[in-house]
């Protein structure tokens, strides 16, 4: 069986929406017609996957959530250099025993890496990370200089 | 509310789930791996920030119905500076093959992954035959 990478719009179907998906994949389907499959070719490089981030900012803090499912937390590892933020990792693929066969693979595997340059004025030491259903939450508490400060201006 | 809207709508569509209109609102069709064992078919399902009391799972008719929603995952009064995570719930079905059995299921949540174990039906597990 041969794997071929899983494109969500090729098991979606047409949207009314999608109008550049189509044109693409008309493209395509000109470009495999007369040029041989492309979809082979794509198939065989190395995939490469980037899990899906957002960064907050919160009164003291920064928060930083990455979807991280079925990885475990000593399979990820975050470093903090100068201000960029680098959460690096590889997921791997379980596979209950040697006689089981794949049907669908559709999970990325494999190494990933994502950094993020932060704000100049986060406190390195104070960096906690936790996880919770597959999502890594990274909290960065501001320094106290830059946290919103209210002064009471008196007048005379 | 949200879920109300989801099931009218799935309901409507007759359970055909893939062609959905539920992109606009970011109902993720979660990705899927289905592997097979000599006993039984297992399918892991990725539903980051999901929860397993938020997760359903249905089994109908020969279609498992997998839905789940996913609250805000940020403080109202945060600033949100960069936004990549869109998915507000999950929903996906698959239509179940002959040789399955049906009263033997068990599933299971775990790092937002949900993996979900359809036992063979004994007729159809491979067997070993003696030779007189």
């Amino acid at each position: 069986m041969s794997l071929i990478r899983w494109n969500p719009n090729r098991e979606l179907g047409w949207f009314p929406s999608d109008v550049l998906n189509m044109q693409r994949e008309i493209n395509k389907m000109f470009d495999t017609f007369f040029r041989g499959s492309e979809q082979e070719e794509s198939a065989l490089l190395p995939s490469i996957w980037s899990p899906a981030t957002d960064i907050a900012e919160h009164d003291n803090e920064y928060v930083v959530k990455v979807e991280l499912p079925g990885v475990s937390k000593d399979e990820v590892k975050i470093t903090m250099e100068e201000n960029v933020l680098t959460i690096r990792g590889e997921k791997k693929q379980e596979k209950e025993s040697k006689n089981s066969s794949f049907h669908r693979v559709e999970r990325s595997y494999g190494a990933f890496q994502r950094c993020f340059t932060l704000p100049t004025n986060v406190r390195a030491e104070k960096i906690d990370a936790s996880f919770n259903n597959g999502m890594l939450s990274i909290v960065l508490p501001k320094s106290e200089e830059s946290k919103p400060k209210q002064i009471e201006v008196k007048v005379k | 509310m949200e879920n109300k809207n989801m099931t009218a709508r799935v309901e409507k569509n007759g359970g055909s789930t893939l062609t959905s209109p539920y992109r606009q609102e970011s109902v993720t069709v979660p990705t899927a791996d289905i592997y097979e064992t000599p006993d039984a078919y297992v399918l892991s399902l990725d539903m980051p920030g999901a929860t397993k009391e938020g997760i359903s799972l249905k089994l109908d008719k020969g279609v498992l119905a997998v839905e789940a929603s996913v609250g805000s995952i940020h403080a109202e009064s945060a600033t949100v500076l960069r936004r990549e995570i869109r998915t507000t719930g999950y929903h996906r079905a698959f239509t179940l093959g002959e040789g399955i059995d049906r009263e033997n299921v068990d599933a299971k949540f775990e790092e937002g992954v949900l993996t979900v174990k359809l036992f063979k039906s004994p007729a159809v597990k491979p067997k070993e035959i003696q030779i007189h």
